[in-house]
């Protein structure tokens, strides 16, 4: 009997997990700016003008009601906040942050706050909380809205970040997300949303820190991050063509990271290339270099070679944009350089 | 002044040796020259002779225990020397050393040699980068280690010329082969023209080749003491030519003219790599080369006659006569007494080797057909010598100076061709290369790397 | 302190303002018109948030201001660029993100600026301008030459809290800054009812000691008037202020917004009162000018916004390692 394959986009995984989680534990929560939308409205008391300003949070409304999908304010150190508050204190909130480059109006409440209380009260306390929050350049969004910022959240004790590359993993991260018993920001990339995949019918987690091959290869090891795992698989593809086997590693989460799948990685193929779409400064792209440097300094056989953005704020113009974002031809370019 | 007693390397491919008996204990007085151990080799049993006089002091290999060439078998202390324990150790340490460091040289992968170059101050620096390293990965430096390749005789292909795992792996890949193809020695039976031919191949296959021609009444086992050495370097090729040795010897015309155009045969049939040779030549085999070289001067490199015939019309009659004479061991041995300027060189294991081979069925009928083709009595039949100015290849002379079989005034001849060196080898009879062995080599490799 | 109502009144009012102010609005409103179009025929990349309305507020208030006075704006922000100068072309320029926009390409719609005429910048940040433009408050008054700074913001920041700070912080130092709230009821798909604690964003002001008083959003000549007096203080006694204006936008939040949390009755209502509509009827009524020369200006108007996109549809984009350049002023 053949067994349906079920795709959804990764959108519409996000959503799901959402549901599933609300449904099994009655403390989770949604909030933030319009994940309803049309609050007050006549006709919207229990149904969503928007679901999110893409959609994803759409339907969730109609099934928990408005006490558990929270539409807030354009306030987000007010909202995080509370969301932090709130976790501290028994709720399991999952809240959006809209955009990731929102974050400079709440990072109090995240690192400051969130990440440090357990810490500061001695493990005595707990800050369950899960941040939703779009990450990405693509789209033309210009300065201040298609940022990364990864790097940032990965840089504080405290802090879990997550950045699911496909549907099934949104799905299975999200939910070990919410499970998990500390702060987890969980970074979408926007231009993610409407790519489809096979996804996993019912309740499944994909624990945090455990990294996936997406692809076995055998010439040079490509760790790539959120969205660029799709340009490194392209890049791999083409690299074939060219008779070079590529391993493209997918780390999931970046903290914890899981170091043990990219250092055997790294020993199988001697060669290391990180693909990140966020600013080169200080960033993941880095803190992995440094990382294989110090553990598999002699497996090396080529210097390490991250493929990043530029030091730049992401421009609007088209194609400037496209020249910002590491594209499959530039991880291509920077393989063959390392082969010799 | 201590001596170590070895295990002999007796031809090319000896490698191990068992004990059979002890001839002399330790404690006993013997004398130089004294058979003192009987060694079972793969191919035969044979003495091992003191090398010098005074007392066995210490034995290291005990009766029915094998151990492979040259582990020290005993050690021989002067009559007056009084030798602790530990003064034995410490010899047998320093001797394990030396070997280890000869054997270490000749497992390097023969690159082109690095060019030394003086800084201001006067120091050599090996062939690195700007700064001073060998521009190699993290990972191409360990392997370089675990398997004992020098990284700074290695051409990188990595990004920007780094010596990357893959070059390191080559390069010791090719060490192996190299180090294989010197220990694997082929004996083949060649068919040429209906003659079978035996010969000794070895070396790694890409050298330069190189050929050993022997003279009258020898075989290839007259380049016993020679072939190891050449082998790790070059391709070489020692052969029984026809008549002699351990190859066919039927009615034909063993001239030195039809010899040379037998060797050119020879080498047509061994195959294309074998076209361009260089030709080390003894005696009778030093004509037939510089013969070959007259005729086929594209296909010789270089030359190397050793107390070569045709270059003078004197040859000693003596032991022409005891080589025409039936064979016995009493007459080869007197036959060897000429060829050397230190009698005890004539050996009882050479003695039995080549009386052994002068017993095989047509191979005395053989010899004095060759014999009579090349001498008459106390005269060269071949003239040689106006082929040397025309000469293309690079030629070395070697001569014992109490030669008495060619004297060495025919050496005299190396000046007439354009291209040639000469060394004359003083105390040394007609056989410099079994006589002076190790300097032999030396001279002639160090000829044949120009 | 005041804290009420105003009505329209046309003192100080002469024709040559009052055509300027209609030019600017039907600019406005061409210029929105036709960038939701060209958005839908999928010409514009990014996202776009449409003015078309709200024309009263920018031009009400920015008709009281020079070159030599600051304005922050937000997303919503192509209103308060062209009532305060900057030029349509290079705005149509930057929509499109070619070299020869306002910003060179690199912001695009909602990062517009041009701080030569004291427009510092749309921005995408909600209540990101409050600090902004407190500091050009602290400017102004280390000048000491009677400029003043204008912030526009929505219903949706008031929230933020960066009015609260940056109002607090004008009221203790008493910097010469404008508050202007544009509120057109909703923030985003919410409405003001949900997402505010008070009815009016004029009632905060008090709480930051300072005069607050709310005007119809959708008379252009009230707004002008309690800017006029808001702005004359401020130049005067160098005080902020906060005046909150109820408008109402026509479109969505963004171009793509389905817009279900409005009804079609509401949106019709607001129609009816359009400001455009509105100033027109009176400069006829009162004789400022004729049926033709205001159609005249309406042909004028549609001219530039054709001529604008002609223009900057030829423009060429940047070259791509223009990406790298204008990050610092200095580089080792």
């Amino acid at each position: 009997m053949a067994v349906a394959l079920r795709q959804l986009t990764y959108a519409q995984a996000i959503n799901e997990a959402l549901r599933q989680e609300m449904r099994r534990d009655p403390r989770v929560i949604l909030m933030g700016e319009d994940v309803a939308g049309g609050a007050t409205v006549t006709g919207f008391e229990e149904d969503d003008a928007w679901g999110g300003v893409l959609g994803v949070t759409k339907g969730l409304v109609q099934e928990f009601g408005r006490s558990r999908v929270l539409d807030t304010p354009i306030t987000e150190a007010g909202f995080i906040g509370a969301a932090v508050g709130a976790a501290a204190t028994g709720l399991r909130p999952v809240v959006e942050l809209m955009f990731v480059d929102f974050f400079g109006v709440c990072w109090d409440q995240i690192f400051d706050q969130g990440a440090k209380l357990r810490y500061m009260f001695g493990g005595k306390a707990s800050c369950p909380l899960v941040i939703r929050t779009m990450i990405g350049a693509g789209m033309g969004a210009a300065g201040q809205h298609s940022g990364c910022h990864y790097s940032v959240f990965t840089h504080m004790p405290g802090i879990k970040t997550v950045l699911p590359s496909t549907p099934a993993d949104a799905k299975g991260l999200l939910a070990a997300a919410i499970r998990d018993n500390d702060l987890v920001v969980v970074f979408e990339n926007k231009i993610l949303y409407n790519t489809s995949g096979e996804v996993p019918e019912g309740e499944y987690v994909i624990p945090l820190g455990k990294a996936d091959i997406k692809r076995e290869g055998n010439d040079v090891t490509i760790v790539a991050i959120s969205r660029m795992v799709q340009q490194a698989l392209a890049a791999a593809e083409a690299l074939e063509a060219a008779g070079i086997s590529a391993e493209v590693v997918d780390p999931r989460t970046l903290s914890p990271l899981d170091e043990e799948t990219i250092l055997n990685s790294v020993a199988k193929t001697h060669r290391l290339i990180v693909v990140d779409e966020d600013n080169p400064r200080c960033s993941a792209a880095t803190d992995i270099a440094a990382l294989v440097a110090d553990k598999a300094f002699s497996e090396l056989d080529a210097p390490i070679k991250l493929v990043t953005a530029p030091h730049t704020p992401v421009p609007f113009s088209p194609p400037l944009e496209q020249f910002y974002i590491p594209s499959p031809e530039r991880i291509v370019a920077t393989v063959q350089e390392i082969m010799g | 002044m201590a001596t170590i007693v070895s295990m002999p390397k007796w031809g090319l491919a000896m490698k191990t040796g068992m004990v059979v008996a002890w001839l002399k204990q330790a404690g006993e007085t013997v004398q130089q020259g004294e058979p003192i151990v009987e060694i079972e080799s793969e191919k035969a049993t044979n003495e091992v002779e003191a090398p010098a006089s005074g007392i066995m002091r210490w034995i290291g290999i005990q009766e029915g225990d094998s151990a492979p060439v040259g582990a020290p078998l005993a050690v021989i202390a002067a009559m007056d020397e009084a030798l602790t324990d530990e003064q034995i150790a410490s010899l047998l340490r320093e001797d394990a050393e030396a070997r280890r460091q000869r054997t270490e040289m000749q497992k390097k992968p023969a690159a082109s040699p690095s060019t030394a170059r003086p800084t201001a101050t006067g120091t050599v620096r090996a062939p690195t980068t700007a700064a001073g390293r060998v521009n190699a990965s993290p990972a191409a430096r360990r392997l370089a280690q675990e398997l004992g390749v020098d990284l700074s005789t290695l051409a990188g292909t990595g990004p920007g010329g780094m010596i990357g795992r893959e070059d390191v792996l080559h390069a010791a890949e090719a060490a192996k082969v190299a180090q294989a193809a010197t220990e694997e020695v082929e004996e083949r039976d060649v068919e040429v023209d209906g003659v079978t031919i035996h010969c000794l191949i070895a070396g790694p296959v890409n050298a330069p080749h190189v050929v050993f021609v022997h003279g009258l009444g020898g075989s290839l086992t007259t380049w016993s003491l020679n072939l190891p050495a050449f082998a790790e370097q070059f391709r070489i090729c020692a052969l029984d030519m026809m008549g002699a040795g351990d190859s066919a010897k039927p009615a034909a015309d063993y001239s030195v003219a039809a010899l040379t155009t037998f060797l050119a045969r020879f080498l047509d049939t061994l195959g294309s790599d074998w076209q361009r040779v260089s030709l080390v030549g003894h005696s009778l085999g030093g004509a037939i080369a510089l013969s070959f070289a007259q005729q086929y001067p594209r296909r010789v490199e270089q030359l190397i006659l050793v107390d070569s015939a045709g270059l003078g019309p004197e040859i000693d009659a003596t032991v022409l006569d005891l080589m025409r004479s039936q064979p016995t061991l009493d007459s080869v041995r007197s036959e060897l007494t000429n060829f050397f300027a230190q009698p005890e060189l004539v050996q009882q294991a050479l003695v039995e080797q080549l009386y052994r081979q002068r017993a095989q069925p047509g191979a005395h009928e053989a010899l004095v057909a060759t014999a009579n083709a090349a001498f008459g009595n106390g005269q060269q039949h071949i003239d040689l010598r106006d082929t040397l100015p025309g000469l293309n290849a690079p030629t070395l002379f070697v001569w014992g100076a109490a030669d008495t079989i060619i004297p060495v005034t025919h050496a005299q001849q190396a000046t007439s061709s354009p291209r040639s060196r000469l060394q004359i080898f003083p105390n040394c009879g007609h056989c410099p290369h079994i006589e002076q062995a190790d300097a032999f080599n030396q001279l002639v490799l160090s000829f044949l790397r120009e | 302190m005041t804290t009420g109502q105003t009505t329209g009144s046309a003192q100080a009012l002469d024709k040559a303002r009052l055509l300027r102010m209609y030019g600017q609005m039907q600019t406005i409103r061409e210029f929105e018109e036709r960038a939701g179009k060209e958005f839908a025929a999928g010409k514009v990349p990014g996202f776009v948030h449409l003015y078309a309305g709200e024309e009263a507020v920018a031009v009400g208030v920015c008709s009281n201001l020079t070159n030599d006075d600051f304005i922050t704006s937000h997303h919503r922000g192509h209103g308060h660029c062209i009532a305060k100068g900057v030029d349509i072309r290079e705005m149509v320029a930057e929509l499109l993100g070619r070299e020869a926009g306002a910003c060179r390409g690199k912001g695009g719609s909602m990062h517009i600026a041009d701080v030569h005429k004291g427009m510092l910048g749309a921005n995408g940040i909600v209540g990101g301008g409050f600090p902004l433009a407190t500091g050009a408050g602290l400017t102004a008054k280390t000048n000491g030459r009677g400029q003043v700074a204008v912030c526009f913001f929505g219903d949706g920041a008031a929230n933020q809290g960066t009015f609260h700070e940056s109002l607090n912080l004008a009221g203790i130092w008493k910097l010469p800054v404008i508050y202007v709230a544009e509120n057109n009821g909703y923030a985003e798909s919410t409405p003001v009812t949900y997402h505010m604690s008070c009815r009016d964003i004029a009632e905060r002001a008090v709480g930051y000691n300072m005069p607050g008083v709310t005007v119809d959003g959708l008379d252009v000549l009230a707004v002008y008037e309690a800017a006029n007096e808001a702005v004359a203080r401020a130049r005067r006694d160098g005080g902020p202020r906060l005046i909150e204006c109820k408008t109402y936008r026509y479109h969505g939040h963004f171009e793509g917004d389905t817009i279900t949390y409005r009804t079609k009755e509401e949106v019709d209502s607001y129609r009816a009162r359009d400001p455009i509509q509105r100033l027109r009827n009176f400069i006829l009524e009162r004789g400022f000018a004729t049926t033709q020369e205001l159609d005249s200006i309406d042909r004028q108007v549609r001219d530039e916004i054709d001529d604008a996109w002609r223009f900057a549809e030829a423009a060429p984009y940047p070259s791509p390692e223009e990406a790298l350049t204008d990050v610092y002023v200095s580089y080792p």
